[in-house]
């Protein structure tokens, strides 16, 4: 008898709900009013305004909302089964552990999506209309990216938020340090470390309707990817008691 | 059915010292056979249960389960496993838990309801059903752990000290429902260290001592001699 997975897909996406769902828009309502107040800081006027200010504010608040929502999204999505033992009594079933943590990656990717939207509704009403595909576009591109090197450090490590939070600085203070034209290490450090780089203006040319390059679009999507692929990897392979 | 093949296992301690767990040990289960596993702390059970499982490789030896590696196995049939530690998310009431296991077990939605409710009536949780797992007993989460490992009416039993935490009455009823759970085609391997409940319920039992198998005892129920053993095995040393 096979256990039934995709049946188990409405199970999951009630704990993303309740676990990471509600936290999720809690965050993204704090940080649309630290985007607003920012907004009437620097204008000095009240919310009315031009378009321009709008784009401003909802590029400030996305490029926050995004690692933040991501990192609450994939939080110990399989360190956590790992630290709790919640793995002994699922996996005993006749399921599939890298199935079943490729469809809670997917769970989350979705539920994120959703949770983004809500709150670029509530963006919408208070501070003015944004184009919600470029913002939806900004949030699946940085979750395939950080969500994939996410996945793959809870399939590594229990402290995953810590390590994730640790290669997110690395990625910036290393690219600084050697820039990839500048040494044969900093082209490697480039290639190693994940392209964040590509992502940090990316915001305001996707709400501006621009999109960005379909080769830095591809590497952000393959690294993702890759990671994701490698962490379904560590699950099959790496012994789940320790 | 469950073969243990020279099975050991060594762990790095944080300076890099071998620690022998589990050390040549060998063991099988047939189709229905209850073999009992009992053994002082740190003997070894668990690691033994882990590589079963697959939740852990082997340093040497190999398990199998009907001929196939555990996980292979057991991802596509199932076993029941009942943990030492019920571990299970504390927000889940006790049917909801249930519910999710029985659909993981492959259980047609059709199924599900009934198969739940008669599990929690056979294992007493009726008036817990809506209860939180956080807010259950020691003995009553010992009680739907048991319900999660019944539902996929599996050919292989697992059970590491079901009878942990329960009260004078379940621990009857559970040697009532052991016997009821004994079939020709299902493997059964039951881990306790409560030496009475073994002997009443297996037909052989695997002393196991400082990793190793130290003596299998055959039950025989008229002449009681497990305690015997055991004393003999891990207090006076005797091989």
């Amino acid at each position: 008898m096979s256990g039934r997975l995709a049946r188990y897909a409405l199970f999951q996406a009630s704990d993303y709900v309740r676990e990471r769902g509600f936290p999720l828009l809690l965050v993204g309502a704090l940080l649309l009013l630290m985007a607003i107040q920012g907004a009437i800081g620097s204008a000095g006027v009240d919310l009315g305004g031009g378009e321009l200010r709008t784009l401003a504010t909802a590029t400030v608040f996305l490029e926050l909302f995004a690692p933040t929502a991501v990192l609450i999204a994939v939080n110990g999505i399989i360190s956590g089964d790992r630290k709790h033992h919640y793995y002994r009594l699922l996996f005993s079933k006749p399921i599939s552990a890298p199935r079943y943590y490729a469809q809670a990656f997917l769970v989350s990717l979705f539920g994120t999506l959703v949770a983004t939207l809500l709150v670029l509704v509530a963006f919408g009403a208070i501070v003015g209309a944004i184009p919600i595909w470029g913002a939806l576009h900004f949030v699946l591109l940085y979750f395939l990216l950080f969500g994939g090197v996410g996945f793959l450090l809870s399939a590594i490590t229990e402290y995953d938020w810590i390590a994730l939070g640790v290669v997110w600085s690395l990625a910036w203070l290393l690219r600084s340090w050697f820039p990839a034209d500048g040494s044969a290490f900093g082209s490697v450090v480039d290639v190693l470390l994940p392209p964040l780089q590509l992502l940090a203006g990316a915001a305001a040319p996707l709400l501006g309707g621009a999109g960005i390059d379909t080769h830095s679009r591809l590497w952000v999507v393959a690294y993702g990817v890759a990671a994701f692929a490698a962490g379904l990897l560590v699950v099959r392979y790496r012994p789940m008691a320790s | 059915m469950i073969e243990l093949r020279d099975v050991s296992r060594v762990y790095r301690s944080p300076l890099g010292r071998p620690i022998r767990a589990v050390e040549g040990f060998s063991l099988t289960v047939a189709r229905g056979e209850v073999v009992g596993l009992a053994g002082p702390n740190g003997a070894g059970k668990s690691t033994l249960i882990n590589i079963l499982l697959g939740y852990l490789n082997p340093t040497s030896g190999s398990a199998t389960i009907a001929g196939r590696a555990p996980r292979e196995y057991i991802e596509a049939n199932g076993v029941g496993y009942l943990s030492e530690l019920v571990a299970i998310p504390p927000s889940w009431t006790v049917r909801s838990a249930l519910a999710r296991y029985a659909v993981l077990a492959g259980l047609a939605n059709s199924e599900i309801q009934s198969r739940v409710t008669q599990l929690i009536a056979l294992l007493g949780l009726e008036e817990h059903e809506r209860k939180r797992v956080r807010q259950l007993s020691k003995g009553t989460s010992q009680r739907l752990g048991l319900a999660q490992a019944l539902l996929g009416d599996s050919d292989v039993l697992i059970l590491d000290e079901p009878a942990h935490g329960l009260d004078p009455t379940w621990t009857l009823r559970f040697r009532d429902l052991m016997s009821e759970l004994r079939r020709p085609d299902r493997a059964v391997l039951l881990v306790s260290h409560d030496l009475d409940e073994l002997e009443r319920t297996a037909d052989r039992v695997a002393i196991m001592h400082r990793g190793r198998l130290a003596r299998m005892v055959e039950i025989d129920s008229a002449k009681p001699s497990l305690e015997r053993h055991f004393r003999e095995v891990t207090v006076e040393g005797v091989a």
